[in-house]
């Protein structure tokens, strides 16, 4: 069936009224739908009931709904893959001989306060890091782009209630080991972060 | 039609193998493409295409490039570097994977197969 201006707009009136709110999203759900409609032979049924047929086969929120939580799924498991880089070992572990060096020195007589350093500045560059991300690319638009920062927040969140100094002193380590392993953890994650989303940021064309 | 099941199992390495032997693909491409190959035997759906495209893009092993068609935007897909690398740790686990079941429907027969 020939698709006309009309028959396209119509189908993105209802993508739009669907709240398909991720542009890459909603392209490619309208480009479906269409490259669909214009494979139907025409015999004499007419648009809308051809339309209704073809969003029912790919209803949009729950395509959305769907192609987010794999886009997550998908991110999560590339940062994962992405903490074991030996270049970014290498410069976490550079970093943190530094940073651990100087947070060390204090660790003696407040024993707490490196440790609430640490976690504070972690956690103000890895939601820095998003905001860069967003910043960067000018657009909140992108479920790529979306989920990489979510992952990135989630799990910046969760590192730091999970990755306690207590839970480490626990099992026997000294407290200026301590805080060089969440130093060290602490500093992949963001340079993994940063670069992850670097990349995406290049990769997607959104800058 | 093939048990959806199995093709779920095996949407990533189709996706993988056809963007392999055909530069750059689009969603609904894609569809056309399985079901012309295997003679409508194997229907892929666009519930299960599209999440599966995104979370490979996601992990790095595809890229996209959008381009205007007909007054909208398409969005098409290629491998990369990681995902053609991806392909053949895919293709070897296929192979193995169904030279066991061989073994296991048919052990006298000896499989082999060329991919």
């Amino acid at each position: 069936m020939e698709l006309t201006k009309s028959h396209l707009d119509q189908i993105k009136i209802i993508a739009n009224s669907n709240d398909i709110y991720y542009r890459d999203i909603r392209n490619e759900w309208i480009d479906h739908i269409a490259s669909q409609i214009e494979n139907v032979e025409d015999d004499g049924k007419h648009f809308n009931e051809i339309l209704e047929e073809k969003i029912e086969g790919l209803p949009p929120r729950k395509f959305q709904r769907q192609v987010l939580l794999n886009i997550h799924w998908g991110v999560m498991r590339d940062f994962f893959f992405s903490l074991f880089h030996l270049k970014n070992l290498i410069i976490s572990l550079v970093i943190t001989l530094v940073i651990g060096g100087f947070l060390s020195l204090f660790i003696s007589s407040v024993q707490d306060l490196p440790f609430q350093a640490l976690k504070t500045t972690f956690l103000i560059a890895a939601y820095g890091t998003v905001i860069f991300g967003f910043w960067k690319s000018k657009t909140r638009r992108n479920a790529q782009l979306l989920a990489t920062v979510n992952s990135i927040f989630f799990l910046a969140s969760m590192s730091v209630w999970v990755f306690h100094q207590d839970l480490l002193q626990l099992v026997g380590i000294s407290p200026k080991i301590a805080l060089y392993v969440l130093t060290f953890y602490f500093m992949v994650f963001l340079v993994s972060a940063f670069q992850m989303l670097f990349k995406k940021i290049q990769r997607l064309g959104l800058t | 039609m093939a048990n959806s099941q199995l093709i779920k199992g095996s949407l990533q390495t189709i996706i993988l193998k056809l963007l392999e032997e055909n530069e750059k693909m689009y969603g609904y491409e894609i569809t056309q493409k399985v079901k012309e190959l295997t003679a409508g035997e194997i229907k892929i759906t666009e519930g299960a295409l599209y999440p599966a495209l995104h979370k490979l893009e996601a992990e790095g092993l595809l890229s996209t490039e959008i381009q205007q068609v007909e007054n909208r935007v398409r969005k098409y897909y290629r491998l990369t570097q990681n995902g053609e690398k991806e392909v053949n740790a895919k293709m070897s686990e296929l192979k193995a994977f169904m030279e066991n079941m061989q073994r296991i429907i048919n052990p006298g027969l000896n499989p082999d197969y060329n991919f």
